[in-house]
This record gives C-alpha cells, sequence and structure tokens, in this order.
C-alpha cells in the first residue's frame, strides 16, 4: 500500500514510548525485552518502558504499519533458549521514525535560539 | 558483576515468584490482548528481572516491581478502556445491516442460541435468542469480534445481499451459505473476484443449497429493516473468524475478503461443503485469496 506523506503527518507526534521503540529498531531486528533493554540503556535508567507500555504500543505501531514481526527465534544472549518474537521496522515506519526525528530537531533549533539550550559544544580536538 | 554461584543461577527463587506473580496478574489485561501478547510480557519481565537480580539482588527486584505495577495499572486500564468506548450503541444504526448488529451485539464472547441445528421452517417457531456464552466448540483462542464501522461497505453489502439470499429461499435464518452467496453476488469485492477465478457461480451455489436444503414452505414476513434474519451460530463463528483473520493479518478494516476467508477457515458448514462439491478445495481456494489481496497490494503501488 502507497504511503502517501498525509499518512506520515498524520501519525505525528509520536508519543514518547512509540519513537523510543522506532528509534531502538531503526538499526536493526529486536525481540521485547531487546528493546526494553536498548531504551534504558541508553537514556541510562531515565526512561524504562514497562513490559505493558511495550506491548501496548507494538500491537498499535504492527496496526499502523510501522512495525512488523521478524520471525521468532531463541535469543543466543540469553540463558535460556525460549523462542522470543522479534520485530523490525517497515519501510513506512522508518519514514515515520525520519519525520518525528526532524520535526524534534526543528523543535531543539529553536530552542537553542531561544537560549534555553546552549549551542553545541564541540568535542576536544574539534569536529 | 557479581558472579557467586547464586547470582549466576538465572532461576534463583525470587525471580519465578515474580514471574509468576506478573503472569496472574495478566488477567487485567482484556482477554484478547493478552492471548495476543501475553507470554511475550511475561517473557520480557522475567529477562528484565533476572538482569535485575543478578545486578542488584532483592532490592533490585523491589524497584522494578515498583515500575512494572503502575506499568501494569495504568496500561491495563487504557487497554479496557479503548474496547469500552468502542461499545456498540443499542440504537440500531442504519448503516450497518442488521444481521452484523446481531452478531456484534458485545465485544466479548456471545452465542446465538437455536432452537436446533437444522433451519427453523416454521412460522411459529421464528426466533433465535442471542445470550452472553461462550460459542460452541471454539477453540482456546479468543476470537476477537469486530466492530460495525470496521466492516467496508461492501462486506456490509454482502451481508445485507445474504439477508435477501435466505429471503428468497423462504429461510428464516443466515447460514454460511447465504453469506456465501450474498460474497457471490456482491460482486465487485475481492471475495467475488476470486470466487469468480474459482469459477464458483451464484446459480450452481443455489442450485446445490436447494438440494440439501431445500426451499422454506412460507415466506419470511416482516422486511429487513426492522425483522432481523438472525445468524446460524456457524455463520456468527465465520464473522468472528473473519475477524480474526483481518487481526493477523493486521488489516483494519473488515473487507469480503475476510468474510471468505473465514468461511474457509470454518470449514465445516454447508457453504464449505457446497464449495468442495463444487471441485473447490478449501486450502487452495485460501491460498487464491492470499495470491489476489497480495496482487492488490502491490498495485496500489
Amino acid at each position: 500500500m502507497e504511503h502517501t506523506a498525509r499518512d506520515v503527518e498524520a501519525l505525528l507526534p509520536l508519543t514518547p514510548a512509540i519513537f523510543a521503540i522506532l528509534l531502538s529498531l531503526a538499526d536493526g531486528e529486536r525481540h521485547g525485552y531487546g528493546i526494553m533493554r536498548e531504551v534504558a540503556a541508553r537514556s541510562e535508567g531515565a526512561t524504562r518502558l514497562g513490559p505493558g507500555t511495550l506491548y501496548r504500543s507494538i500491537n498499535r505501531m504492527l496496526a499502523d504499519g510501522m512495525i512488523e514481526e521478524a520471525g521468532e527465534r531463541a535469543d543466543p544472549t540469553a540463558p535460556d533458549d525460549e523462542r522470543r518474537r522479534y520485530y523490525q521496522l517497515t519501510p513506512f515506519g522508518r519514514l515515520v521514525a525520519e519525520a518525528e526525528a526532524q520535526r524534534l530537531a526543528r523543535l531543539v533549533g529553536l530552542a537553542r535560539e531561544k537560549r534555553l539550550l546552549p549551542e553545541p559544544r564541540l568535542a576536544p580536538g574539534g569536529a | 558483576m557479581d558472579t557467586s554461584p547464586e547470582r549466576r543461577q538465572y532461576a534463583a527463587r525470587p525471580v519465578a515468584l515474580s514471574t509468576r506473580i506478573y503472569r496472574v496478574l495478566l488477567a487485567a489485561y482484556p482477554s484478547d490482548f493478552r492471548q495476543a501478547y501475553g507470554r511475550h510480557m511475561t517473557q520480557a519481565f522475567r529477562d528484565a528481572c533476572r538482569e535485575t537480580y543478578a545486578a542488584d539482588g532483592s532490592r533490585g527486584l523491589l524497584v522494578l516491581w515498583c515500575h512494572t505495577l503502575a506499568d501494569l495499572v495504568r496500561t491495563a486500564m487504557q487497554e479496557q478502556a479503548d474496547r469500552l468506548t468502542r461499545k456498540l450503541p443499542h440504537v440500531p444504526s442504519p448503516t450497518v445491516p442488521a444481521v452484523a448488529r446481531v452478531a456484534l451485539a458485545e465485544p466479548a464472547r456471545l452465542e446465538l442460541v437455536g432452537s436446533s441445528a437444522t433451519p427453523n421452517l416454521t412460522a411459529q417457531r421464528r426466533f433465535l435468542m442471542i445470550r452472553r456464552r461462550l460459542f460452541g466448540p471454539v477453540p482456546p483462542r479468543y476470537i476477537p469480534m469486530p466492530l460495525p464501522d470496521r466492516f467496508t461497505e461492501r462486506a456490509r453489502r454482502s451481508l445485507r445481499l445474504a439477508d435477501g439470499e435466505a429471503r428468497s429461499l423462504n429461510h428464516n435464518y443466515i447460514g454460511t451459505e447465504h453469506v456465501l452467496l450474498g460474497l457471490i453476488a456482491e460482486h465487485e469485492g475481492v471475495a467475488a473476484e476470486v470466487l469468480r477465478e474459482l469459477h464458483i457461480e451464484h446459480e450452481a451455489v443455489r442450485e446445490r443449497v436447494l438440494f440439501i436444503i431445500g426451499q422454506g414452505d412460507h415466506p419470511v414476513t416482516g422486511d429487513a429493516s426492522t425483522d432481523d434474519l438472525t445468524l446460524t451460530p456457524r455463520a456468527a463463528r465465520v464473522i468472528a473468524l473473519a475477524s480474526a483473520e483481518a487481526y493477523t493479518l493486521h488489516h483494519r478494516f473488515l473487507g469480503t475478503e475476510h468474510l471468505l476467508l473465514g468461511l474457509l477457515r470454518e470449514g465445516d458448514g454447508i457453504a464449505a461443503g457446497v464449495l468442495e462439491a463444487l471441485g473447490v478445495r478449501l486450502d487452495e481456494a485460501r491460498a487464491t485469496t492470499l495470491r489476489v489481496l497480495k496482487q492488490k497490494e502491490e498495485g496500489d503501488n
């Protein structure tokens, strides 16, 4: 099904949970706990996705076509060999994630203009 | 990370106990959500317990529980509220075919109690009661009931046509055979296209149905807008299965194709028998339907 720009816009702004999940899947497929773990790690514990929020969001994202199931298999890094369901971004999901990231980037730029955010500092040794 | 044998043991008792308790608490969620995601939620929670217990011991587990309990209460309420706000109003809507309204009276399990499994052709005994009960031989997996506004216009039309087909045969009920006739008569939807491809014609099906069941003795009194013909338990089950098919395919709307898939999935009614008598294998018909759907999807791109 062809997704128009309007379809993408209709979904914005995304809830924090949904955007966090999209971010987490942007560099590869993951299973439920894998997503939870990455979100917690990246935010250094500030954002924690509970299983209810995670799967409620996954349900909605599946219905909207942002993600799809990517098969069930065991996780080699887990201590057991239970099958876990993996999820991956669809092309449409990627579009939505990019659109939301741009929206947030615009807001961040505006916040900088208004001096709410410091200007980005160059890393030592130059960018 | 502490690598004492006790911490390393992934089947640690507090973890196992927490997992058991969580699984029980999942009852707070609506049953269709639970059926779809319960196993995965429990799995994710157990993984989280393991890692937290290994890193922080029981104190870490306690913190995790606080967070997870809040998450559970909040999201369970949200899911329940979602289902309640979609509740069918009791005022009949003119756009929803009477038959669908009957089957969709509750967004929950329901049963149509017929006076018997065979068609009830006497005018006096022309009624069916709808009660809240589990479907007859329903598989353990809960089948989500479709919402009226999820039916496409074509699906609604084919159900209205099914009603008409039943009346034209003087049948005072709508069975799977009438649903099939309605799908063919609708003519434009995916189901009609698939049935044409399988060389299933309206006249042939109608003849078969007359052969199997015969014509009713009296015309059905009352018109379609006020006098609801009710669905046989099997036909209602077909609609529920259609909804499950749409759910599995992640389609938001229930169209004629899902009704056909539901018919094929049900597999046991008169419609399935007629299709097989006309030389169609149900699994092939299902494959054809999925293929046509995929072609349409790709054709849109």
